[in-house]
């Protein structure tokens, strides 16, 4: 489906927030994405996967240049334009948020209740200074793309579902002709019935556009219905990253099998009480450490664990894990044949 | 089995400035002593106006019980709810003593201004005043043990946003444990938790349940933690029962086109991929009044003029599997 050129590197990238407690005592640090390094290829879904408080949205925006990273490097590359976020000037930011752009989460709470439809998705375009005409051209085409009719352009925000809303926030991502779409939890806010209009649409634009999604989500079966490779993220850093078969059936790293394991399965649903629920909560990520960051919630972990600084290891761009045990325990994945995944 | 909560005909209207809402229309079930049932729908499909009716804590108007009844405890003790003055003696010790509700959002249900001990003992303090101050204490104090709260006498102490969401909904568990109920409503427990922390919310509710020998009624919008935590399955749309049943038939045989295209549209971990078939269109307007099936718009099975005019009749197979569906006349 996609081919191997890289279309966005990301390296060892870190988001810290500061915290200040006091007006004398130092300044504590929210190790909200704490050193992800990730490339996305040309025309394919990445899933980022994890809980609540693990870096995923913060990862998103700062990909966006919605926040100032604290360091490392994101670079967009198509072939014909190279652009190092870090070091980017304000034209080449503007370049930048031109072919990367995103979709937020909650559909109510990101469009503007103040503007109308055409308004919205025109935006964008009315920033990057295009000609009148061809606005009103574009708007037109893309909301088709989306499934809304002109009729639709004239109205506010407060006048259409949940499903619609984010058929304009999608349609307002999608103006610009962007070629990396950030999706963050795009389709989280919606009812199940609408859930899958609004994922169906999604791999329609990309079949014909060829668009490099990275999706990122909390639910484990989205992911897999809609994701090529998948990254898995927890306190900040990713500790699991491959193909979505590698990391579905053979995981490779305690917390993803443990992911696997918690997501609620329709055909088998008498497993109650044979899991291996994960126990305690995601770690405090004010606190710096140097071993694992699952220390306390694992069941495989041994001293060692606590002390060894936390690496994503494995051969390059294969089936990639931070745990450092990982040789030698044995964790179960689903257990799908694998021409099904 | 014995039956702990009937509902029967029960029909709710909401009278607001912008017409009539009909929240509820004809939902008839039952509970039964120590079962789960589990109570899937949309938003906008009556769920939580059925389980709030049952408290007693609709706000009345702009809500009305049109018609129908709930009766707790049929054969024992026949109480009609709904009769009852919601804020008279009676109505009040069913709550708490016979039916108590964890609401779905862990956040907002706990007041910020009291700490979670204060909140947790208020009831047992209203409801059991035979009870010594330091007998609460300790009531309180084993439930939050129970529910698995690590050091209950540090965080009776504490307020609620000094837990996690995770932990809150553990407190908001032992809440409603206090007066040993007979019915645990849980209304969407958790929708706003991460799969990780769910699956011990979720296996918590199962070893409570067996534990305090309860019926729960659970209410969610996710058919997998339908199925998962289930004995029966009423499935809800536009404020209808369209089908109920055992679990196993309701997610193994489904009868009626609502939930079938629900299956067959939600991303399934553990089947294999096909492409995804979503239910056309949106949910009705809640102002919308049909004659017919009010599913009709969207289903992909309908039969033309008689769905669309008629009402469809509920339909009760031998094994106690209903459907409300011209398709099973």
């Amino acid at each position: 489906m996609h081919d191997e050129k890289v279309i966005l590197q990301v390296n060892d990238l870190k988001k810290y927030f500061s915290l200040r407690k006091g007006f004398l005592s130092e300044t504590k640090y929210i190790r909200a994405v704490d050193g992800v390094s990730l490339e996305l290829f040309k025309g394919e879904t990445l899933g980022i996967i994890g809980e609540s408080g693990c870096g995923k949205s913060t990862l998103g925006r700062s990909l966006v240049n919605l926040y100032n990273i604290t360091s490392g490097s994101v670079v967009y590359n198509d072939g014909d334009q190279k652009i190092n976020l870090i070091n980017a000037n304000e034209r080449e930011k503007k370049d930048y948020t031109k072919s990367v752009q995103i979709i937020f989460q909650d559909p109510f709470s990101s469009l503007n209740p103040r503007i109308n439809v055409f308004e919205t998705v025109a935006e964008p375009l009315i920033i990057h200074q295009y000609p009148k005409e061809v606005i009103e051209q574009k708007v037109s085409e893309v909301i088709a793309q989306v499934g809304l009719r002109d009729e639709h352009l004239r109205r506010y925000p407060h006048s259409f579902s949940g499903g619609q809303r984010q058929r304009i926030g999608i349609a307002r991502s999608l103006i610009i002709s962007p070629k990396v779409i950030i999706c963050d939890e795009a389709v989280s806010a919606l009812d199940v019935s609408v859930q899958a209009q609004i994922i169906n649409l999604l791999k329609e634009l990309q079949a014909r556009y060829n668009y490099s999604y990275i999706f990122i989500s909390h639910d484990m079966s989205v992911i897999r219905h809609i994701c090529d490779r998948i990254a898995v993220m927890y306190a900040g850093r990713i500790v699991e990253f491959g193909t979505k078969e590698k990391v579905l059936n053979s995981p490779r790293h305690p917390y993803t099998e443990a992911l696997l394991d918690a997501v609620p399965k329709i055909s088998n649903r008498r497993s109650k009480g044979k899991r291996k629920i994960l126990s305690g909560e995601p770690p405090d990520l004010s606190r710096e450490r140097i071993g694992c960051s699952m220390f306390e919630r694992c069941g495989y972990r041994i001293d060692a664990c606590q002390t060894t600084p936390m690496k994503l290891s494995g051969s390059r761009n294969q089936h990639l894990t931070a745990c450092m045990r990982t040789n030698e325990i044995e964790l179960n994945g689903l257990i799908i044949d694998s021409k099904q995944l | 089995m014995q039956r702990i909560l009937e509902i029967k005909d029960l029909s709710i209207n909401f009278y607001l400035r912008e017409g009539v809402v009909h929240a509820l229309t004809d939902v008839n079930f039952e509970v039964f002593e120590n079962e789960t049932l589990g109570v899937i729908g949309e938003s906008g499909s009556g769920k939580s106006v059925t389980v709030q009716s049952i408290l007693g804590i609709l706000s009345q108007p702009p809500a009305k019980i049109v018609s129908g009844s709930i009766y707790f405890e049929p054969e024992k003790r026949n109480l009609e709810l709904n009769s009852l003055p919601t804020y008279g003696d009676i109505y009040r010790n069913v709550r708490w003593n016979d039916i108590s509700m964890i609401f779905q959002e862990p956040m907002s249900s706990f007041s910020p201004l009291h700490s979670i001990g204060d909140q947790i003992s208020e009831a047992l303090t209203l409801h059991r005043p035979e009870l010594s101050e330091a007998d609460v204490l300790n009531v309180c104090l084993g439930l939050l043990e129970k529910v698995g709260i690590p050091s209950p006498a540090i965080f009776f102490k504490r307020y609620p946003h000094e837990f996690s969401g995770g932990m809150r909904q553990r407190a908001m568990i032992a809440m409603a444990l206090v007066c040993n109920p007979k019915i645990l409503i849980a209304d969407e427990p958790t929708t706003a938790l991460d799969v990780t922390i769910e699956a011990q919310i979720l296996e918590l509710l199962e070893a409570i349940k067996s534990e305090f020998n309860m019926s729960m009624i659970y209410i969610s919008h996710d058919l997998a933690v339908i199925g998962e935590i289930s004995d029966r399955i009423l499935v809800m749309y536009f404020g209808r029962v369209v089908e109920s049943g055992l679990a196993d038939e309701v997610i193994d045989n489904p009868l009626h086109p609502y939930t079938r295209a629900l299956l067959k549209s939600i991303p399934k971990i553990d089947q294999p991929i096909e492409s995804l078939e979503p239910i056309e269109g949106t949910i009705p307007s809640p102002f919308e009044v049909h004659t017919g099936c009010p599913f009709y718009s969207r289903c992909s099975e309908r039969l033309g003029e008689i769905c669309l005019n008629q009402k469809p009749a509920n339909k009760t197979y031998n094994n106690g599997h209903t459907v409300s569906c011209h398709l099973h006349a």
